[in-house]
């Protein structure tokens, strides 16, 4: 009795945010699929029409190069600099130099790179000064261009601090003595790496290689700001699909936001077993 | 250990130049080509501003909502970071799963088609629909930290007290969340900015009836006027310092008065 009572309270205690993410998540997706059916023509006659859709063609083509270029950046980057700077990062007044980009918003920063690059910002006005960059118009267009360049300089900026963050635990918990172990038996630097290292980490790269892939491949605010308006985004293009005014275009916009959210909860799925299963490996051969 | 020279490089280009031009630009003017004048300060971005009657306006509403969602945040997160520190069971990992979800899924879809039923349930264009929203994105990253504070913490305490004076309230206060602290303070600033950074959500569930700086902040950045913007986007960081050093002291005082009140 006292057991049974004590199982159905943990459950009272996840029920909040099982509620607010379970049941509203469920609700919004439902919500969308529904209207994203066609009614009196074939049911997914929207869908047809969005995969040969030109617009959106286009748009995936660009996303999925903004979304690869900016995750594999930020994440190469922002390991190089957790596996240098761990031992500084110790100290809490290092790590709150990291967390300066985390205060601000995307947008934000969206807007700081542009100051930074537009063709009369900062860095072309400086550059002009000093006699480097003959003029305004031979400085190269960095924001608002047609291979997101701006989107990926905001993104990689932003996401950086977040991958060493998420690293951190990683690092200051890895058991040091199995690297140790493996130079001292011989093994060649990448050998260590491999057998010592990575396995430690792989789990929480993969998560943030989900976390990343998920929010850039669907942001709106950072290619709204600094993106181009002929090539857009895919979470700009859902957003103008549904408030830039055409009515006709609101099905396909639920037809995509219905194939982002499977496509999307696939990856994750299968994403999340893997770096759960890999942990638990972990855990068995300690 | 003495930081060396390279990794301090790294520091000031990626954090701290950035926020050096954010503050420099808000109080500078114009700039232009041929004329690199730093010289000329000026405090009319910030006059500006704090003279715009709706930006004042956004942001009373934001601190509202942003107050809402992190209390939310706090009070769910940490009745399920218990649970899951301290409970093992069958399909635990597709309750993990789900309670992150909405970190790996495009939480914008959703919200359109949840904009409908918050429509129908007259809740849509609402701070309370708005609040919702930004659960979703802070909630996941609030289990996460509360449920590994409260691993590191363990649960010995929280016996040691039970058996000292078996009051859960007391355990609560005096003990718990005290240690909890730390956590705490990471998670009230995380999702200050998780939820300041919503443009996309918000309009789309507030229906531009709920205008915060978010809102606000999107026309005013093709605004040519760099020093009036530059004020604004520091309004943005300037927020989540507020709000934790706000929590620090409400905690603060909390924690004393009821110490005096147990103890004494």
């Amino acid at each position: 009795m006292n057991e049974n009572n004590k199982k159905s309270r943990g459950w009272l205690w996840l029920a909040p945010s099982i509620f607010i993410i379970g049941i509203l998540s469920t609700a919004g997706f439902l919500k969308a699929l529904q209207n994203s059916l066609a009614a009196n023509q074939h049911p997914l006659m929207y869908y047809m029409e969005l995969y040969q859709n030109p617009v959106f063609l286009k748009s995936l083509g660009f996303t999925i190069w903004i979304t690869l270029v900016s995750t594999i950046l930020s994440i190469l980057i922002g390991w190089g600099i957790c596996k240098v700077t761990v031992p500084y990062l110790k100290k809490a007044s290092n790590r709150l130099i990291i967390w300066i980009p985390m205060m601000f918003p995307h947008f934000v920063w969206a807007y700081m790179v542009y100051l930074l690059v537009n063709p009369s910002g900062v860095i072309s006005i400086t550059l002009v000064e000093i006699g480097l960059v003959e003029n305004r118009e031979s400085f190269p267009l960095l924001v608002q261009d047609k291979w997101g360049i701006g989107t990926i300089i905001t993104y990689v900026w932003k996401e950086v601090p977040f991958v060493i963050l998420m690293l951190l635990p990683a690092y200051v918990e890895m058991d040091t003595r199995y690297k140790e172990q493996a130079s001292l038996l011989g093994a060649s630097k990448w050998k260590v790496f491999k057998i010592a290292e990575l396995p430690w980490i792989a789990p929480t790269l993969l998560e943030i290689l989900l976390i990343l892939v998920a929010f850039i491949f669907v942001g709106y605010e950072v290619p709204a700001l600094v993106g181009s308006s002929e090539q857009k985004a895919l979470g700009v293009l859902l957003f103008d699909w549904f408030y830039g005014g055409n009515v006709a275009n609101r099905p396909l916009g639920y037809a995509l936001a219905v194939s982002l959210t499977i496509t999307m909860g696939i990856m994750a799925w299968f994403g999340f077993r893997k770096a759960r299963t890999m942990r638990q490996r972990l855990v068995n051969s300690a | 250990m003495r930081t060396p020279t390279n990794i301090w490089f790294f520091a000031v280009l990626g954090s701290i130049f950035p926020l050096l031009l954010l503050v420099w630009k808000s109080f500078t003017g114009f700039l232009t080509f041929g004329e690199l004048d730093v010289s000329d300060w000026t405090i009319r971005g910030y006059r500006t501003i704090f003279q715009d009657v709706l930006l004042i306006e956004a942001l009373w509403t934001t601190i509202y909502i942003t107050f809402l969602v992190i209390w939310i945040t706090l009070v769910c997160a940490f009745l399920a970071g218990r649970v899951l520190a301290f409970k093992e069971w069958k399909g635990k990992s597709a309750i993990e799963l789900l309670l992150f979800s909405p970190l790996l899924l495009p939480v914008i879809a959703i919200a359109i088609g949840l904009q409908i039923i918050l429509i129908k349930m007259g809740i849509a264009d609402t701070i309370l629909g708005v609040v919702i929203i930004h659960l979703l994105p802070t909630l996941p990253y609030a289990i996460t930290m509360m449920r590994s504070g409260m691993e590191r913490m363990g649960q010995k305490w929280r016996e040691q007290g039970m058996l000292l004076h078996p009051s859960n309230a007391r355990t609560l206060f005096l003990i718990e969340l005290p240690m909890l602290l730390p956590t705490i303070r990471s998670i009230v600033f995380l999702t200050t900015v998780i939820s300041l950074s919503q443009y996309a959500l918000t309009a789309i569930i507030g229906g531009g009836n709920v205008i915060t700086l978010a809102l606000i902040f999107f026309p005013y950045a093709n605004s040519i006027d760099d020093t009036m913007v530059t004020a604004f986007a520091l309004l943005f960081a300037l927020l989540p310092i507020f709000f934790f050093l706000l929590h620090e002291l409400l905690f603060r005082i909390l924690f004393s008065t009821l110490k005096k009140r147990w103890l004494t």
